[in-house]
């Protein structure tokens, strides 16, 4: 399939696009997470597109996934509508509070902070402490 | 199957059969399967043939009036023992998770996940889902159920604002999307046939694999790469928001 993207043009292997998206969409759907930080490597680097065509596009995929995943929960009696209530707003004003706060820390740091925690993180859920 | 519907404190209205065992396969799927969570006692049977039973109220428990009968076989009965569970404000029973919570605590991290996912750029997903499990005895369906759509609504607000600035190529997005959908239908379903321990195996190493892509992309050659990539990204964002505002002033 043919890109078209700002007067440039790229090519992608479709069958390689839908493949992924199918297994990241697996995945995420079945964990509850977003997905975009494992969609925009794949796009980038396995697809072979460049980052500003990548951003919008994957985002745009992503949400596709996050909306069938949470009907799907709905269904299956997967939801409280409590819980959401607590933590809808409280998701609402990260997003504004960060952009205040990412003008004065380096994204450097931020992510070998990332790091670490995800480490510290991933093995207390393999239970090795 | 079997299993006890109403369990939970409050007296269920009738329901017919198909309402019925969606409702009793609810509670097998995510109460059952971590037996601690249910009401058990642990028995002491005396030489003599008498016994001791002791319960242990979990936290959490649903609100109401309990009535505990200790049956040895179906005629032989003890009197109930009667007692109430009350919970107040800022606790809340969370009717469909099936525990009590103080509302304030995932409140705050929800907060506090939501600001550190956008600075580190992924999702409040990754963290959230792990941190809610372990501090709350939360079932991880309900977890995955309900991070879903609070994470739907930043995603949707970033799909508009770059459609504002046409930075979506539609038909790439929209093929991937396609095909995402299908994994999005099956996926639930599986989170469904998994134990709590089962997810927290396949999270951990999930983790792992995120941590070794953003530590990859704190690599001088990623960083290099990267200064090209977003130098191209700011040019292009700042001509698309000069068309968007040169057509906007067209119409106008």
């Amino acid at each position: 399939m043919i890109v078209e993207f700002w007067g440039h043009e790229f090519k992608v292997n479709i069958v390689l696009a839908c493949m992924g998206g199918l297994v990241i969409a697996l995945i995420s759907s079945m964990f509850g997470f977003g997905g975009g930080p494992f969609m925009s490597p794949f796009m980038a680097v396995i697809l072979g597109l460049p980052m500003y065509v990548v951003v919008g596009s994957s985002l745009l995929a992503i949400a596709f996934n996050t909306f069938t995943a949470s009907i799907r929960h709905y269904q299956f009696g997967n939801f409280d509508v409590l819980l959401f209530a607590i933590m809808f707003p409280a998701a609402i004003m990260g997003g504004f509070i960060a952009p205040q706060i990412a003008k004065r820390v380096s994204p450097l740091v931020v992510k070998r902070v990332a790091v670490a925690g995800l480490l510290i993180l991933a093995t207390r859920l393999l239970g090795l402490w | 199957m079997g299993s006890i519907i109403g369990s939970r404190g409050e007296l269920l209205s009738p329901m017919d059969e198909k309402e019925n065992k969606k409702r009793s396969m609810q509670l097998v799927k995510a109460r059952f399967k971590a037996l601690d969570k249910v009401i058990g006692a642990e028995v002491e049977v005396n030489p003599d043939g008498t016994y001791k039973a002791e319960i242990k109220i979990r936290t959490g428990l649903a609100p109401g009036k309990y009535n505990l009968v200790a049956a040895v076989d179906k005629n032989i009965k003890s009197q109930p023992v009667t007692f109430e569970n009350n919970i107040s404000f800022p606790l809340l029973y969370m009717s469909n998770a099936g525990t009590s919570l103080n509302l304030l605590g995932p409140f705050f991290l929800t907060l506090a996940v939501a600001i550190f996912g956008v600075l580190m750029g992924a999702g409040g997903g990754f963290l959230l889902n792990p941190l809610l499990l372990m501090l709350y005895p939360l079932p991880h369906t309900i977890v995955a159920g309900t991070v879903m759509p609070t994470v739907l609504f930043s995603q949707t607000t970033g799909v508009y604002n770059y459609s504002k600035i046409k930075f979506i190529n539609w038909r790439l997005g929209l093929t991937v999307g396609f095909s995402m959908i299908v994994g999005a239908f099956i996926g639930p379903k599986l989170t469904e046939l998994i134990t709590l321990s089962q997810y927290k195996f396949v999270f951990g190493w999930i983790l792992i694999t995120l941590a070794a892509l953003m530590l990859w992309q704190t690599m001088p050659a990623y960083i290099a790469r990267n200064k090209k990539d977003q130098a191209i990204l700011a040019e292009f964002k700042r001509k698309a928001k000069e068309a968007a505002e040169t057509k906007k002033g067209g119409i106008s």
